[in-house]
Order: C-alpha cells, then sequence, then structure tokens
C-alpha cells in the first residue's frame, strides 16, 4: 500500500515536471529582448527578477521583457520586479510557496500557477492593456491582487478550501473573472 | 724555489713533449705548420703553460697535476681540424682555450676548486666540451662564440658538489651565434648558474641543473625558422631551489607580413620547492611548457605575437603561474591565436593569472585542491576561456571584453566562488557549480571594476548557471537588448538573482 501511495506521488511529481518542462517548451518562444529563465528543484529556495524596460512614454531602452520562474518543492518564494512589455510566468509546486510580483507597463501578460496547499501571492500590475491569470490549487491558498489602469482583465481560478482572494481594480474598462471551487 | 722558464719554438716538428715538476715554472710551446701534436705537463703550483700552433690537424694537450693557482695553464691556440686539450686537478686553475677554423675539438677537464675555463671557437663545426668537479666554492666560468653557419656545438658543463650541503658555485656562460648550434649544460650540485645566448637559426639549448639554488638563463634570438628547444631543470632536492630560464625567440616584424614563420619551443621542468621559471617569446608560431612539482613555485610567461601555445603544469602548493599575451602589430589586420593550458594541482593556495589580448585566444585552466585561485582576462573576439576547480574554497574570474567571446567555468565542492563578466556582443557564459554555500556572479555590460555601473550595452548575450546543492547563490545582471539570462538550481536553500535592463 505504502508503494502503491509512493509510486503514485512520485508519478504525479514527474507528471507535474514534464507538463512544467512542456509548458516552458511552448512559452520560450516568446520574442523577447530579454529573457529570464530560473528553475528552482528543492526547497526554502528564493528566486528575484528584476527586469527594467521602458516604453516611449517614458524613454529608455524598449523591447520586450519575458520572465519563467519555475519552483518545485516546498517554503519557496519568488519576487518579481519588472517594468515595459512583459510576459511573466510563475509556476510553483509544493507547499507554502510565496510569489511577490510587481510589474509595470502596458500589454502584459501575466499567469501565476501555484499547486500545493498555504500557499500566497502579492501580485501588482500597473499599466493599461494588461492581462492577468492567476491558478491556485490547493487548501489554505491566498492571493492579493492590484491592478491600476484602463482595459485589463484580470481572471484567477481558486481550488481548495479555506481559500482567501483580496482583488483590487482602479481604472475603466476592466474585466473580472474569478471562480473558487472546493474540493 | 727553483723556478724553470722554458720556451720551445719548434718549425714543421711531428711531436713536442714537455714535463716539468716544481712551483712557478713557464712553459710556452710554438708550433707552427699543420699535423703537430704538443704534450705539456706540469706539476706544482703557479705554473703557466702555452701552446700556440698555427696549422691545421694539430693536436694540443696540457696538463696540470697538484697545481694551483696556475695561470695560463693550458693556453692552448689551434688553427683548423685541430684538437686541444686541457686537464687540471688542482685549485685556482685558469685554461683558455682559442681556436679558429672548422672542425676544432676543445675539451677541458678540471678537478678542484675555483678553476676557471675559457674556450673561444670562431669558425664551424667546432665542438667543445668541459668538465668541471669541485667540492665547496668551486667555480667555473666558461664561453664559446661559433660566429660561423653550420653545425657548431658546444657541449658539458658539469659542476659537482660532492657534498650537497656544501655551497657548491658553477658558473657557465655559453654565447653562439650562427644557425644550427646547440648548447647542452649539466649542473649538478647547489648555487648553480648557467647562461646560454644564441643568435641565429635551428639553435638548441638543452639545460639541466640538480640541486638547489641553482639559476638558469638562456636568451635566443633568430629569424626565419627559428628553432629553439630550451632548458629543461630539475631541483630535486630540498628547500629552496630557484630557477629561472628566460626564452627570447623574436621573430622580425617583417617575417610575419611575408608569411615567415618562426617557432621556438620552450621547456622546462622543476622539481622542488620555491622554484621559478619567467619565459618571454617574442614573434610568432612559438610554444612553452613548464612543469612544476613542488611547493611555492611560479610560473610566468609571456607571449607577443601569433599563433603561439603556451602551457603549465603545476603540481603542489602554494604554486603560482600567469600568462600574459599581446600583439605587438600595430593597425590593419592582425590574428591572434594563442592557446594556453594551465593544470595546477595544488592543494592550497594555488593561483593563476591569464591575461590574453587579441582575437581568437583559448585558455584552459584546470585546479584541483582548495583555496585556489583563477583569474582570466581576455580583451578582443573570438576568445574562449574555460575554467575547471575542483575542491573547495576556490575563486575562478573570468573577464571578457569584445564580441563573440565564450567563458566557461566549473566548479565541484563547497564554498567555491565563481565570477564572469562580459563587455560586447554575442558572448556567452556557461557557469555550473557542483556542490554546496556556492556563489556565482554573471554580469554583462556592466562597469569593469564594479557590478552597479554600465559600461555601455551589450546585446545578444547568453548567460546561464546551474548549481546543485544546498545554500547556493546565483546571480546575473545584464545591460542591454536581446540578452538571456538562465538559472537552474537543484536544491535547498538556494536563492536566484536576475536583473536585466
Amino acid at each position: 500500500m505504502y508503494f502503491l501511495s509512493y509510486s503514485r506521488q512520485t508519478f504525479s511529481q514527474v507528471l507535474t515536471l514534464l507538463l512544467v518542462l512542456f509548458f516552458f517548451s511552448v512559452t520560450n518562444a516568446f520574442a523577447a529582448d530579454d529573457l529570464a529563465t530560473i528553475q528552482q528543484m528543492g526547497n526554502d529556495n528564493t528566486a528575484y527578477v528584476h527586469q527594467i524596460r521602458s516604453d516611449s512614454r517614458f524613454g529608455g531602452r524598449e523591447g520586450i521583457n519575458a520572465v519563467e520562474i519555475t519552483q518545485i518543492g516546498d517554503l519557496n518564494f519568488t519576487e518579481l520586479h519588472d517594468s515595459g512589455i512583459n510576459h511573466v510566468d510563475i509556476e510553483q509546486h509544493g507547499t507554502q510557496q510565496e510569489f511577490s510580483a510587481l510589474v509595470a507597463g502596458d500589454g502584459n501578460d501575466v499567469l501565476v500557477n501555484q499547486e500545493g496547499n498555504g500557499n500566497t501571492g502579492d501580485m501588482a500590475i500597473v499599466g493599461d492593456n494588461n492581462a492577468v491569470s492567476l491558478s491556485q490549487s490547493g487548501n489554505s491558498d491566498h492571493s492579493d491582487i492590484q491592478v491600476e489602469g484602463i482595459n485589463n482583465s484580470v481572471t484567477v481560478v481558486q481550488t481548495g478550501n479555506s481559500l482567501n482572494l483580496g482583488l483590487e481594480l482602479n481604472g475603466n474598462n476592466q474585466h473580472v473573472t474569478v471562480t473558487q471551487q472546493g474540493i | 724555489m727553483k723556478r724553470h722558464i722554458l720556451t720551445v719554438a719548434i718549425l714543421s716538428a711531428l711531436y713536442s713533449s714537455a714535463s716539468f715538476a716544481g712551483n712557478g715554472n713557464d712553459a710556452t710551446v710554438l708550433q707552427q705548420g699543420s699535423s703537430n701534436a704538443a704534450d705539456v705537463s706540469q706539476i706544482g703550483g703557479n705554473n703557466k703553460a702555452a701552446v700556440v700552433q698555427a696549422g691545421s690537424l694539430t693536436t694540443a694537450n696540457s696538463s696540470s697535476q697538484s697545481g694551483y693557482s696556475d695561470g695560463y695553464w693550458g693556453n692552448n691556440y689551434n688553427n683548423g681540424s685541430s684538437s686541444s686539450s686541457a686537464f687540471g686537478d688542482g685549485s685556482q686553475n685558469a685554461a683558455t682555450i682559442a681556436q679558429t677554423g672548422s672542425n676544432n675539438n676543445a675539451n677541458a677537464t678540471q678537478l678542484g676548486s675555483n678553476n676557471t675555463v675559457n674556450v673561444q671557437q670562431t669558425g664551424n663545426n667546432n665542438n667543445t666540451s668541459s668538465s668541471s668537479a669541485g667540492a665547496a666554492n668551486q667555480y667555473s666560468a666558461q664561453t664559446a662564440s661559433n660566429s660561423s653557419s653550420w653545425s657548431s656545438s658546444w657541449y658539458g658543463w658539469y659542476g659537482y658538489g660532492s657534498n650537497s650541503y656544501q655551497n657548491t658555485s658553477t658558473d657557465v656562460v655559453a654565447t653562439q651565434s650562427g644557425n644550427n648550434n646547440s648548447v647542452s649544460l649539466t649542473q649538478n650540485g647547489d648555487g648553480n648558474n648557467s647562461n646560454a645566448g644564441q643568435n641565429g637559426n635551428n639553435n638548441r639549448v638543452t639545460v639541466a641543473q640538480n640541486g638547489n639554488n641553482n639559476n638558469a638563463s638562456s636568451a635566443s634570438a633568430g629569424a626565419l625558422d627559428h628553432y629553439s628547444n630550451q632548458a629543461q631543470s630539475s631541483n630535486s632536492y630540498y628547500s629552496n631551489s630557484y630557477y629561472y630560464g628566460w626564452w627570447y625567440g623574436y621573430n622580425n616584424s617583417y617575417s610575419s607580413y611575408n608569411n615567415q614563420y618562426s617557432s621556438t619551443n620552450g621547456t622546462t621542468t622543476q622539481s622542488g620547492d620555491n622554484n621559478d621559471v619567467s619565459l618571454t617569446q617574442n614573434g610568432d608560431g612559438n610554444s612553452s611548457s613548464a612543469n612544476q612539482n613542488g611547493n611555492n613555485n611560479r610560473v610566468s610567461v609571456a607571449q607577443n605575437g601569433n599563433g603561439n601555445t603556451a602551457s603549465s603544469n603545476q603540481q603542489g602548493r602554494q604554486a603560482s603561474s600567469s600568462f600574459a599575451s599581446s600583439s605587438n602589430s600595430s593597425g590593419g589586420y592582425w590574428d591572434w591565436y594563442s592557446y594556453a593550458n594551465w593544470y595546477n594541482s595544488s592543494y592550497e593556495q594555488g593561483s593563476s593569472q591569464q591575461t590574453q589580448a587579441g582575437n581568437n585566444n583559448q585558455t584552459v585552466l584546470s585546479q584541483n585542491g582548495s583555496f585556489n585561485g583563477v583569474s582570466n582576462q581576455q580583451v578582443g573576439n573570438n576568445n574562449s576561456t574555460d575554467m575547471t576547480q575542483n575542491g573547495d574554497r576556490n575563486a575562478a574570474n573570468a573577464a571578457q571584453t569584445g564580441d563573440n567571446n565564450v567563458a566557461t567555468i566549473s566548479q565541484t565542492g563547497s564554498s567555491n566562488n565563481a565570477n564572469s563578466l562580459q563587455q560586447g556582443g554575442n558572448n556567452t557564459t556557461g557557469i555550473i557549480q557542483n556542490g554546496s554555500d556556492n556563489n556565482a556572479n554573471v554580469h554583462a555590460g556592466y562597469a569593469y571594476t564594479s557590478t552597479t555601473g554600465s559600461a555601455g550595452d551589450s546585446n545578444n548575450n547568453d548567460l546561464t548557471l546551474a548549481q546543485n546543492g544546498f545554500n547556493n547563490i546565483a546571480d546575473i545582471g545584464s545591460v542591454g537588448d536581446n540578452n538571456s539570462a538562465s538559472v537552474t538550481q537543484n536544491g535547498n536553500g538556494n536563492v536566484a538573482s536576475v536583473q536585466q535592463q
């Protein structure tokens, strides 16, 4: 019985890894000016990404950033500060994972996926025409999302029990979809 | 005191022999003509003997037995296809052999201390050999000049200290001008010095020193097809061995332009502690190899030119090596290919530093042990550096300025530090660390002396970092467009940081 449980758990982890790798093999096709990729396998790991790129309104170097962060394990932490036109992809698989993201600019595409229990997230999006997607699967997950700008869309899917979501949007033509589903 | 002064002048005599016993004797033998032979034997001190043979196919033999302070002992003179030998078993003797013409042979043997040998040969196909054996404070100085162009050779210095704890000193000076010359030096004992200078093409120098506190230097200057294989030194005894070798293979700047090729090979082998190797090569197509086995050894190589190769192999503690290359070409097109392969098997506190300026350079660095440091700086395009360190508490630093450069660092162990700094475009950095508590920093486009300011855009760079272990720190930063940063960490407690602007 233990063997079956262990095998099932191992299979689940391998499948998760394969799915993540497949996912990245697709998203790596971003035509970005800068690309940052971090993959961490283990516990208590920390990932910091800071990408600076401005658009024509603010001067500076124009272009597109892409960041892909994958953390598989427990008690991992991700902090992201991006400016410009960004493609953000954060994957966390494990328990008590945490991410903090500040994305400033227009036309950003932000995708965060957390699988496990006790995961938390804090996200702030500043700009227009941004698309934000957050998926949390597990119990006792918690997220706070702040969006400022126009024509932004936010999609949140939480699956589990004892979930918590804080969502604040400032601006016009915002589109929000929230789904919370118990197990 | 009984004193003999004898002058023998023989015209067209086949053989002259004189034997003198006593102190303060002077003997002079003059022979004119060919196929003459002279033997002078002196027993005692303060004696002088001179044999002058004006002609070819002559033979002169001088010997001093139980002598001391013999001034012009063995002052032989031959002219063409002749042989001259000097033998002494005393101290403070001076032997001088002068030969002009071709196909001469000179031989000097001295048994004793504080002796001097001076051989002058002017001509072709001459051969000189000498041997000296003395104990404390033995001193022997030898010079030779072969100024023509064919198969001159100089062979043999031997200063031997019967008791290695005594201070045995032998100084050897060899100078050759011409082509196809060779110098072979062997020194056994402590405190010996040798110096070989060659001016010509296709020359060779070989030096072997066994003992402590020895010093060897050589300089060669040759043009087209110059070849010099210089120096093998083994200091196999205890501490305070010292070796200094200097190579100078010069290829004038016009030969490179005319696609002429100059090659100089230098090889140095040292066993023992506190040894130094210093190599300088100017010209194209040169190569050098330095091997050291011991502690506190140092290797320094400088190469100026194109197509040069340098390698160093050090095994021991607190060894250090440095390599510097630059191009003396000015303006226009120039291309440089250098390959440096440094292997440092230091157990602790070894350091290696390389500097290369130019294009198409390659550096390979390897260190085994702990507390080692390696640093490589390349300025130019299409350069590559490859660093490997196995052990704990090592540091590797790679700095590249230019385009299309590649830096690779591999570290296995704990508490290691790897740093890569690149300025330019289309550069690639790959760092892999296996172990715990390691730190890796990769930066492109940052100011040279810090990781904060920008040195200008660095575009199209590919920066990759992989760490396997616990509590590792990875940091990647780039300034410019189309840069890629990738961090992969397997283990717990790791920190990855990426900054792109």
